[in-house]
């Protein structure tokens, strides 16, 4: 186990471990080979999800947020604007030459999407 | 090419798309993440990497390599030093079996967020603590810290 958090939104334990292979034997090995972020509903800490699309995962954070929903659908986070407030979960994960966030939004996953290309600034 | 870095909390709204969750390629692999607002990270790689650390925009997928400030050495009134100091920095740059038993390990980079919009970065085997705030000019400001956490007459206080 390499880190934990805890994702208040959903209420789940996050965890980054080494995944757990099976070898011939039967035997379970706890490999470093590879690692994943797992999410354990709590309190039970069942069931458990693993997120595949974090293979190789090297660390993560965890940030919330509250944000005000507009009738045009858009978050602002200016109370001002007397909008509705809305609960935004980010969970970034950082995996072998990429960053995966995912997000949350009042407890309901966002739909993931890739980006095409990362434009990188050298100084 | 130097990005603007946005203000925390900009005035203008955020379109729905900000929240989608994103996979976003990156030149290294990130050793140490920090969100600091819903379109801004802090990030690391490893420290043999050229660009140690920078600012990831989650909507354009741009970067902004933060230059820390030159290091400062505060000469530490407790803590490790002399020869036990020096015994310390003989084990750097182990490898092989020593390197196994954890002597020669270098430090993982951290990133810490401290408040909104601001993130302190600790530098292993220095005083030197710069605190650096996005909605400012960054480096903004720097403590000094006892490397080991207790305090002493000596140590400033802020």
């Amino acid at each position: 186990m390499e880190q934990l958090g805890y994702l208040k939104d959903i209420n789940s334990l996050v965890s980054l471990s080494g995944l757990r292979l099976v070898s011939s034997s039967q035997l379970y090995i706890n490999s470093c080979a590879d690692t994943i972020v797992s999410l354990h509903a709590l309190p039970n800490l069942t069931p458990t999800t693993t997120l595949q699309q974090t293979r190789g995962a090297l660390c993560f954070t965890i940030e919330t947020w509250v944000l005000y929903s507009l009738p045009d659908g858009t978050l602002t986070p200016n109370k001002d604007t007397h909008g509705v407030p809305t609960v935004l979960t980010f969970l970034a994960v950082g995996c072998k030459r990429r960053i995966v966030v995912f997000s949350w939004k009042d407890g309901e996953a966002q739909d993931p999407k890739v980006l095409p290309s990362c434009s990188f600034a050298v100084h | 090419m130097k990005l603007r870095i946005p203000r925390f909390f900009p005035p203008v709204r955020l379109p729905f798309t900000n929240i989608i969750s994103k996979d976003i390629a990156l030149p290294h692999s990130p050793r140490a993440i920090s969100l600091l607002n819903y379109n801004m990270a802090a990030m690391a790689y490893s420290q043999t990497a050229q660009i140690e650390y920078f600012l990831l925009d989650l909507t354009t997928s741009g970067t902004t390599n933060i230059e820390l400030p030159s290091t400062v050495h505060h000469t530490p009134s407790t803590g490790l030093s002399g020869a036990m100091g020096m015994g310390m920095n003989a084990f750097s740059g182990l490898g092989g079996y020593m390197g196994t038993l954890g002597l020669g390990t270098k430090t993982k980079p951290t990133i810490i967020k401290t408040a909104p919009g601001e993130f302190m970065i600790p530098k292993d085997g220095e005083y030197n603590r710069p605190i650096t705030n996005i909605s400012d000019k960054f480096p903004c400001r720097h403590w000094y810290l006892p490397r080991h956490g207790w305090e002493t007459d000596e140590t400033p206080r802020y």
